[in-house]
């Protein structure tokens, strides 16, 4: 290879010299001559060549392109122009409104030009002469200059609206040459072109490219610039044209033009940034340069411009970021949503995208929940921007702008860690309306719909629905048809059961429960079906969850089956029970509330007791037998006990797997009782105390125990308190109470527990009674309420007695109701006694019967006989005193001789004994004994 | 009432201690029941004042039906009621077809008792009581005493079998007069319902009808009407153990019962009688039962309710049912007391028993056999009464020392009321006491 160089020098050596040689043996006029020709020659040659590697450089590019597309990164371009221009605008963010970015390039390349009036720099007359176009009509011309956004411009015969375009015949770069976007009118234009259809290089420039291309671009501009199928290229080409306005000629553009391209920049990038990343990544360049070049130091003050979602945080966002960092203010909602939003590391899911606007109320008022908002630090990496410019005018410089010692926020985590769970959050929130909304997107504006929402989010009318529905319900209830319910709410069809836990969860956001309580669990009601809606109080569960509710739901559905079962739910079963709902006040009052509500609904649809069944197995032996003696308590509660509520009672216990038997004797003791209380009460109430009863010197009970001195417990001296009812002596409230369940009232099984005094107990220090025998095949016909304490629904708070202390709970004897019974007792003794009494005194008061022997002798007289008694029966009287003791034969033998018979003559004697000495005259039958006690009072 | 006749002490221990209810001296030991017992009360001077009367006395088992019928009775017997007492049982209904209702009659004309003869069997001397002032009024008129019973009975021969009643009474006075001991037995044969055949009835007496089945009723109310004539204030039927009803097997032959009940419901509360009474003691399932018991009669079911007026506290004692509640450890605890007064003849000096014994036999008790002690008390008290007894005959005995040995049995005889179509539950669990 070396020596082949050698000679090839050689030669040109050797041709050199003989040059020379003929040279100087040239005349002069043949100097002249070749002078003139090779002057000619050289610029032919000059010319060809220049056409020629324009054409070669072309092909090169085109391939280029090919295959630099795809991969669509910017290193290619980069490294093809490693020649760097650095501009930079010195951004001081504390004078950020008086900021003087002086573009370098702009002043080095064109100063004292304005680019309105920029003449054609660098381009030959003589290219512009050969390309003339002949038929193009030329309606601007002259230098290039911007079209403002309002002006329509004309070239070759395309009308262009919207301006934002370079049009002119030149416009010179930083490094002279013409700038790409330049529409230069006089270039020739094809009469067709499709802009579908690729036709140039990577680095278009319109003075460049081909008759048809420009043709196409122009009808793409003409076309409205948006037809989303339009080659890419054309839109970088008009995409140069804003970048240069906004970079190169920055100094003039107004903010009011900056936003306009703003504006373009977010329109083109909607309609072309999804299908080229490139253009997607230059576009969202020159937006943050646009939002960014002018703009306050607390920009996180205002709304944020919208900004694509790509893979970084627009440079906006971090520099309002940054300024809350400098600041030390936290991130403002809006800002932190945008961050979010745009953030590549927070991930969005469909909710984000599907219910935007949703998304963002709601991520608003999460983020407000969450204190005073995220507070960033002021981290240590700096905000700049490097702007790379797309348009081959630029010639790959990079500008970069740099805003003092704000801080990149985006170099944090944590604060995105936090951003994330807002998101989510808020996300979750929405997921459900979101697929509501995916399933049938005309649901988004019914109630159905909005169910699905959080309540916050939910449009004026829904909730003034809502407010309605509430000032209607009150503080107490309001019962409605479901189907009411939904259109009042405007529900346009039945809701299905997710949706109505939606609406339940709803009302209960505005403090109105519903009942049937389907959040807990509660079938879905048909639309025929009521409800009841019921203030509730606000932040307490009301919602069915813990047993006790549970155990006292049932006992109410067990009760209104009962007391429906006669076909009328009357007012006294209603009250007993609604009484009976505020003395469980182990249950909250959000429960009580519900319970209410839940009654008010059993009396409009009593559940059937098959359906209870189910539920019933569960509860313990106890509770059962509680429940079972309560739904006795229900029956009897309205007076009337009615075979058919027997019927029902039976299967209520046998669906509690209790003996039906013992619906009867419950249902008695239940009756028995109320009337005995009744019985009291007015007794007492009418009584006076009566006279002829002294109240027992021993009413004392006293309590004692074995080897212990007996501490005497003096019972309450209430015997002489006779104005007071019995009842409420016994620490009953008298109205309240229509139907105290126990005997005692030491041990009430439904007590009302408004009754605030305990009765005093004469305390027996005694062990509590073992049912020691198992072989009892009789259950005890009454549960002991102090036994139950699983079920905390009926067992009232032991009562403890005042007096003693007890030692065994279990035995004790309630003095009061002694002391009442005793009363009780003494009038049933006077009035008994006063039956059975003993006429001694009275027959004293007659006059004394004369003896036997008087008597005979006053028969005449027929007055003073015997007993009062005839002939006949006084003889035979006077024949038994003689004996003690006969046997029948020998009295019947004794009537037969007196005329009389003997059966009725005993009969007659000792009536006529009864009637004067109450005592018979004789006893037995066979013997006949004579009474003694009547032989001394006829005697005395 | 600080006395007491020893007569009615030992009745009552006695009764007590057997464990059955004393047959006379029962208001010595009352207790409470003081608005029960002036209702029943009423009902007896309504009798004496020629009206009639229906009262369903229910209670528990354990809870007193029989004492307080058994007191109601004495009360009557007292106010010059003739009292016809009887317990139901398979063999003894109201209303049957084989001899089952005839023989209650038999039972209840058995039973008859006057304040002169509680103890019963006082027919005889009710019959005779009649004849004797027909008679002695015959001799005034100087008429035959038969025409002077046959214008007496004119009243009752508007009533069913009417004229064969009197016939009897009349056969009975014949038998007196000519002292004919067999036409005065077949005559009370007859009232008594205990000829079986129309025939037998005839050739002993004359008369073509007997006491059958089908003429309980109509004879009871012959009855009440004659006792009235034969100088008693009125008749009061007592019918206890109704729950044997209640536990018949075949429902026609129930439902029949139960129109009879219905019957005499009726009648009473319409006045159609005159110094009749009917008490029926009776069991809650007897009444509320809606299949077997009274309630199964729709007629009955709505006589026999409540009043619906008588609700929150109001009461109204005047509905034909009694309803006694259960005892009370309380109510035990005074009858127990009472007891123990009785014991001591009324003289609070001789009680054998302070009222710490008292409180301390009863939780004894409750600890042996649970809440049964009172609510069936008859074991307790005859535990009790036992106690008693030995404290007296060993006196200077510590009753502390006792307690501890005495056994209590648990009363399980209720459970009987329930098994229907069971054989009757005479075989009651009595107590065993052991010292």
């Amino acid at each position: 290879m070396a020596r082949k160089k050698n000679g090839a020098g050689g030669f040109v050596l050797g041709a050199l010299v003989l040059g020379l040689y003929f040279l100087s043996k040239v005349p002069k006029e043949v100097w002249v001559l070749i002078g003139v020709v090779a002057g000619v020659s050289v610029c032919v040659v000059i010319f060809s060549r220049m056409k020629a590697s324009s054409a070669r450089k072309q092909e090169v590019r085109r391939a280029e392109f090919q295959r630099s597309r795809p991969v669509g990164g910017a290193d290619p371009i980069r490294t093809r122009r490693p020649g760097k221009l650095k501009h930079t605008y010195d951004h001081e963010l504390e004078r950020a409104n008086e900021r003087t970015a002086v573009v370098e390039a702009a002043r080095a390349a064109g100063s004292g030009r304005t680019p309105e009036a920029g003449s054609p720099v660098g381009v030959p007359e003589s290219a512009s002469r050969f390309m003339a176009p002949k038929r193009s009509v030329r309606q601007v011309s002259g230098a290039g200059r911007w079209v403002p956004a309002h002006e329509k411009v004309s070239v070759a015969g395309a009308v262009i609206s919207g301006g934002m375009i370079y049009v002119g015949t030149s416009l010179a770069t930083a490094s002279g040459t013409v700038d790409p976007c330049l529409i230069d009118p006089d270039k020739t234009v094809a009469v067709n072109g499709s802009f579908l259809q690729r036709d140039m290089g990577y680095w278009p420039s319109y003075s460049n490219i081909s008759a048809t291309a420009r043709c196409a671009y122009l009808n793409w501009l003409a076309s409205g610039r948006g037809d989303p199928a339009a080659d890419v290229g054309y839109v970088f080409l008009y995409f140069y044209g804003l970048e240069r306005r906004l970079i190169t000629d920055a100094a003039v553009v107004t903010s009011e033009e900056r936003r306009l391209i703003g504006d373009e920049l977010r329109r083109l990038l909607g309609i072309y940034g999804g299908s080229s990343s490139s253009f997607r990544r230059y576009a969202g360049d020159l937006l943050d340069w646009v939002s960014i070049s002018e703009c306050s130091s607390t920009i996180y003050n205002d709304a944020v411009p919208s900004f694509e979602r790509s893979i970084e945080v627009p440079l906006y966002v971090r520099l309002a970021l940054g300024q809350t960092a400098v600041d030390k203010v936290p991130v403002p909602a809006h800002l932190a949503l945008a961050w979010a939003r745009l953030d590549p590391v927070i991930s969005l899911r469909t909710p984000v995208v599907r219910c935007a606007d949703e998304f963002d109320r709601l991520f608003v008022l999460k983020y407000a929940n969450w204190g005073e908002g995220i507070l960033l630090p002021k981290n240590r990496s700096r905000l700049r921007l490097v702007y790379k410019p797309a348009s081959a005018g630029f010639r790959g410089q990079t500008i970069t702008l740099s805003f003092g010692d704000t801080p990149d926020v985006t170099a944090l985590t944590s604060p995105q860690k936090k951003l994330q769970l807002i998101v989510d959050a808020t996300t979750e929130a929405l997921e459900a309306y979101s697929r509501a909304i995916g399933r049938s997107p005309e649901a988004a504006g019914t109630l159905e719909g909005i169910l699905q929402l959080p309540t916050a989010l939910w449009p004026e009318k829904a909730r003034g629905a809502i407010e309605d529905l509430k000032t209607r319900v009150g503080s107490g209830m309001l019962s409605m048809s479901f189907q009411e319910l939904q259109v009042s709410l405007d529900a346009a069809s039945t809701l299905t059961r997710d949706r109505t836990l939606a609406l339940a969860r709803a009302l209960e956001g505005f403090d109105i429960g519903v009942e049937p309580d389907v959040i807990g669990g509660a079938r879905t009601p048909k639309p025929d079906d009521k409800l009841v809606l019921f203030a509730m109080p606000s932040g307490q569960p009301t919602s069915s969850g813990d047993a006790s509710y549970k155990a006292a739901a049932l006992t109410l559905d067990l009760a209104a089956a009962v007391a429906a079962a006669d076909g009328n739910f009357s007012a006294g079963e209603m009250a007993l029970l609604r009484r009976q709902i505020h003395s469980w006040n182990h249950l909250s009052e959000g429960h009580n509330r519900r319970l209410l509500a839940h009654l008010r609904l059993l009396m409009l649809a009593p559940v059937p007791l098959s359906m209870l069944k189910r539920k019933l197995e569960p509860l313990d032996a106890s509770a059962k037998e509680t429940l079972a003696v309560f739904m006795a308590t229900v029956a009897a509660s309205d007076g009337e006990v009615s075979p058919k509520e027997i019927r029902l009672l039976e299967s209520i216990y046998k669906a509690l797997d209790i003996d039906v038997s013992r619906v009867f004797s419950d249902v008695h003791a239940v009756v028995a009782h109320a009337e005995d209380l009744a019985a009291r009460r007015s007794a007492a109430a009418k009584r006076h105390a009566p006279s002829t009863v002294e109240p027992a010197q021993a009413t004392e009970p006293v309590a004692i125990s074995k080897g212990i001195p007996p501490s005497v417990v003096p019972a309450e001296q209430s015997v002489e308190d006779d104005t007071t009812p019995a009842a409420e002596r016994r620490g009953v409230p008298v109205d309240d109470e229509p139907v105290q369940m126990t005997e005692g009232a030491a041990e009430p099984v439904f007590r009302i527990p408004s009754a605030p005094t305990a009765p005093p107990a004469i305390a027996l220090p005694l062990e509590v009674p073992r049912a020691s025998d198992p072989a009892s095949t009789l259950p005890p016909s009454r549960p002991e309420a102090p036994e139950m304490p699983e079920i905390p629904v009926y067992v009232p708070p032991p009562q403890k007695p005042k007096v003693a202390k007890l030692a065994a709970p279990g035995f004790k004897l309630d003095s009061e109701r002694i002391a009442a019974l005793r009363k009780d007792t003494e009038r049933v003794s006077a009035l008994l006694a006063g039956i059975f009494q003993d006429d001694s005194l009275e027959e004293q008061v007659q006059p004394a019967t004369p003896p036997p022997e008087l008597e005979a002798a006053s028969t005449e007289d027929g007055r003073a006989r015997l007993l009062g008694l005839d002939d006949a029966h006084a003889a035979f009287a006077r024949m038994l005193i003689s004996r003690p003791q006969w046997s029948r034969d020998e009295l019947q033998d004794l009537a037969t001789d007196l005329e009389l018979m003997l059966d009725g003559a005993l009969e007659r004697i000792n009536e006529a004994a009864f009637d004067i000495h109450d005592v018979p005259f004789t006893e037995g039958d066979d013997p006949v004994d004579v009474n003694p006690e009547v032989l001394e009072k006829i005697a005395a | 009432m600080s006395t007491i006749r020893p007569r009615d002490r030992d009745s009552v221990i006695q009764s007590l201690r057997a464990g059955v209810v004393p047959r006379s001296g029962q208001h010595l030991i009352q207790v409470g029941r003081a608005r029960e017992i002036e209702t029943l009360i009423g009902d007896i001077l309504r009798i004496a004042d020629g009206g009639s009367t229906f009262r369903l006395v229910v209670g528990e088992y354990g809870a007193g039906k029989t004492f307080f019928l058994n007191l109601v009775r004495a009360v009557a017997l007292e106010k010059k009621l003739v009292v016809a007492s009887a317990d139901l049982n398979p063999d003894r209904r109201l209303h049957a077809s084989g001899g089952q209702a005839r023989s209650l009659y038999a039972e209840l004309m058995r039973n008859v008792a006057t304040r002169t003869r509680p103890e019963g069997g006082a027919l005889s001397g009710v019959v005779e009581k009649f004849i004797s002032t027909a008679q002695a009024e015959a001799k005034q008129e100087g008429v035959e005493s038969e025409v002077v019973i046959r214008r007496k009975l004119d009243s009752l021969t508007e009533l069913v079998n009417g004229y064969d009643f009197a016939d009897v009474i009349a056969a009975y006075c014949r038998g007196v007069e000519k002292d004919n001991e067999q036409l005065k037995s077949d005559a009370v044969r007859w009232l008594r319902g205990e000829f079986a055949t129309k025939t037998d009835a005839r050739q002993a007496l004359g008369v073509r009808s007997i006491v059958d089945d089908g003429a309980v009723y109509d004879q009871l109310k012959l009855m009440g009407r004659f006792v009235r004539l034969a100088g008693f204030a009125g008749l009061l039927v007592n019918l206890d153990e109704m729950v044997n009803l209640y536990k018949m097997a075949n429902k026609q032959g129930r439902d029949g019962n139960y129109e009879q009940i219905l019957r005499i419901l009726n009648d009473s509360l319409q006045g159609n009688t005159e110094g009749l009474g009917f008490i029926l003691g009776g069991t809650p399932e007897f009444v509320l039962d809606p299949r077997r018991g009274l309630y199964s009669y729709q007629a009955l079911a709505t006589r026999l309710a409540q009043n619906g007026f008588a609700t929150d506290g109001l009461v109204d004692f005047s509905g034909p049912v009694v309803r006694l509640a259960a005892l009370s450890q309380e109510d035990l605890y005074l009858l127990l007391h009472k007891v123990v007064d009785v014991y001591a003849l009324g003289d609070p000096e001789k009680h054998l028993l302070p009222e710490q014994g008292i409180a301390s036999f009863m939780e004894h008790c409750s600890r042996r056999v649970g809440e049964t002690y009172f609510r069936t008390p008859r074991t307790t008290i005859t535990a009790f009464v036992n106690l008693l007894a030995v404290l007296e005959q060993n006196p200077g005995t510590a009753w502390e020392e006792l307690l501890g040995g005495i056994a209590v049995a648990a009363d399980v005889g209720g459970a009987g009321d329930l098994s229907v179509e069971a054989e009757a539950n005479d075989a009651e669990g009595f107590a065993t006491f052991k010292l």
